[in-house]
């Protein structure tokens, strides 16, 4: 799935997509993405000026934005907005930097009512840079 | 002995939601009849949210490998009804 078809899965736009390419969805069990992390976007300027670093909590956006899409269903529109709702046990383990390919793989752990659970890994090559569990909300299913 | 397995699920129970929901008090100080998503009249109740609803699923999930379903969240009432579920669900 390239831009263009994530933008039918994902509310979000410029300058929040955080996910450049869907490789795998499984609904409601397991997606897989990445984004393409590059010096020429605008946290590369002071996060840090002397090492630019993918922010934490930029990641824990991409791993939100590929998730979602466990809930993707081609043809299936309007996409529902999630929002997130708990960040849990996120951890990470190697800095992330421009060039690096952010590549996440997310399963569903639980759903209740509007909530669902998610598992996250996220790599670089073949190694481990954060792990978490996040909580997404989706209030269309009221 | 029936009054032994019952409380080894409520006590199952309580040190699950503790342990889960990283709250800073022991099992012991959780009522069976302690609201958990409100505080009553007399104080007494965890005051939960809803997004920790999922998080109790999980965990009975992993307790009991079951989870109640989203039209059954009174079951959620405090930790003696969810007992009573897995009571009845595990059928002992």
């Amino acid at each position: 799935m390239e831009s263009i078809e994530i933008e039918k899965g994902l509310p979000h736009r410029h300058p929040f997509i955080m996910v450049d390419r869907i490789l795998e969805v499984e609904y409601m069990k397991r997606s897989k993405g990445y984004k393409n992390v590059s010096i020429n976007e605008q946290w590369a300027v002071g996060h840090f000026p002397d090492e630019p670093l993918y922010p934490g909590v930029l990641m824990i956006e991409t791993m939100a934005q590929v998730g979602g899409f466990i809930f993707y269903k081609a043809g299936i529109p309007p996409a529902s907005k999630f929002y997130l709702g708990a960040v849990k046990n996120i951890k990470f383990i190697h800095p992330v930097k421009p060039g690096d390919t952010f590549m996440v793989e997310t399963e569903l752990i639980e759903s209740l009512h509007i909530y669902h659970q998610i598992k996250c890994t996220a790599t670089v090559g073949d190694k481990l840079v954060a792990t978490g569990v996040l909580t997404l909300v989706n209030p269309n299913q009221l | 002995m029936m009054e032994n397995v019952q409380l080894s699920i409520e006590n199952q129970i309580k040190s699950m939601i503790v342990a889960k929901l990283g709250l800073d008090i022991s099992p012991e100080e959780i009522h069976d009849d302690a609201p958990l998503f409100d505080v009553n009249d007399s104080g007494d109740g965890l005051d939960l949210d809803s997004v920790d609803a999922l998080e109790l699923a999980v965990g009975l999930k992993e307790l009991f490998g079951i989870k109640p379903q989203s039209s059954e969240m009174s079951v959620f009432k405090n930790v003696r009804s969810i007992a009573d579920t897995i009571r009845s669900q595990v059928g002992s």
